[in-house]
């Protein structure tokens, strides 16, 4: 017979209750079970409430590192779930703050627009072109040029972007990173 | 991310658990009792001190201050950890005693009106006094909790300023003679909020994990 969605649930909690108390104890192996477990979880916990993938990295990554300085406050008697929602909950709203305190400090005022409107936009004899943005993707390496079309343009996520061009992941956020530089030193913003 | 995993791993050594907010509780109200009996009794008590069983609303007074410096100290170290311990009955208990006792100082402030007068508005000794009861428990407490990684850090710190300030309100009444609620109002609870707000923006600091 299937365990219930609630048995699930329960069995899951007691399972990393105890690899969180082993952890305490230093027991590496189960404190590296537990993390490995974690992950995923959180992933799917913080995913629909963020924008883009890097944010749900970035995010995940701090409960990971959270988990391990709180690791002395959680107690085995209690369950683990609420311990872990709640760090998952602080380091969320400490992201979300960060990120709208960023957008507010890189936004422009629409009034600045008219008379400084050619800085912001593209050049006015190519509206409703894309020649620049070509132009300036024509100057990049093949390969800088399929990454970053391939994970800005077409929307594949870093990880398929990595597996299809046998990069690592990370290596893929920097070279898109960097072409996203390029471009805003060229007076484009991506 | 799994290099993250490894490293943290790698990184693990033993750790204590925090033993029970009751307990480090006990520990620190036990620590803030004993300094707040010695400057006290370096001030000096006041000369009526037995005399104050005898008023019902003075003892009223003491009891629900009392408590919610217990029931908001209890908030403030179970709020150290991230979820809190699942418990809001101590935040709860301590707002609810905070309104009770908040009433009970209106209504004695509405019975007894008195006119503000110049010798209410000047430097007084009880504003020292005031600085002399929080600043040592409000730095032990900072201290204790910071141990703790807290998801709450303005709330536990508020609770922890209610705590200190009802535990100093109470060493003020047992050694400044003038019972006049105007005064306690002006020298017994303005100069806690006043030192309640900036020590909670200081020790906010503190407790950034």
């Amino acid at each position: 017979m299937p365990l219930s969605e609630t048995s699930l649930k329960t069995s899951h909690d007691k399972q990393w209750s105890d690899l969180a108390h082993k952890a305490q104890q230093g027991d590496a192996r189960a404190y590296h079970h537990l993390l490995s477990d974690l992950m995923p979880f959180v992933r799917s916990v913080v995913a629909p409430a963020l924008a883009n993938e890097d944010m749900v990295d970035e995010l995940v990554q701090s409960v990971l590192m959270s988990v391990h300085k709180a690791l002395p406050t959680y107690s085995a008697d209690r369950p683990f779930k609420p311990w872990l929602l709640s760090i998952v909950k602080f380091r969320k709203a400490d992201l979300l703050r960060r990120y709208y305190k960023q957008a507010q400090r890189e936004a422009v005022s629409l009034d600045a627009l008219p008379e400084n409107g050619a800085l912001y936009v593209t050049k006015p004899h190519h509206a409703g072109e894309y020649k620049d943005i070509e132009a300036a993707l024509g100057a990049l390496s093949d390969k800088q040029r399929t990454v970053f079309t391939m994970m800005r343009i077409e929307g594949f996520t870093a990880k398929e972007v990595a597996e299809k061009m046998d990069m690592s992941v990370s290596a893929v956020k920097v070279s898109v990173h960097r072409t996203l530089q390029k471009l805003k030193e060229g007076g484009l913003d991506g | 991310m799994d290099d993250l995993i490894d490293k943290l791993s790698a990184e693990l050594k033993p750790v204590r658990p925090l033993s029970a907010p009751s307990r480090r509780m006990s520990v620190w109200m036990l620590g803030v009792v004993i300094y707040m009996l010695i400057i006290a009794s370096v001030i000096h008590f006041r000369a009526d001190l037995f005399d104050l069983v005898k008023s019902p609303v003075m003892v009223a007074e003491f009891v629900l201050a009392l408590l919610m410096a217990f029931v908001s100290g209890y908030a403030a170290f179970c709020l150290c950890v991230p979820d809190g311990y699942g418990r809001r009955w101590p935040v709860r208990g301590a707002f609810l005693l905070l309104a009770l006792l908040s009433a009970l100082l209106l209504s004695m402030f509405m019975l007894s009106p008195e006119p503000i007068t110049h010798a209410h508005l000047q430097w007084h000794e009880c504003v020292a006094k005031s600085f002399a009861f929080f600043v040592v428990p409000i730095g032990a407490l900072t201290y204790m909790v910071s141990k703790g990684a807290s998801t709450q850090p303005k709330l536990l710190l508020g609770m922890g300023v209610l705590s200190v300030s009802s535990m100093g309100y109470i060493a003020l009444r047992l050694t400044c003679p003038d019972d006049a609620a105007l005064h306690t109002v002006i020298y017994h609870i303005l100069p806690y909020i006043f030192i309640g707000f900036v020590s909670g923006l200081l020790a906010q600091r503190f407790l950034r994990w």
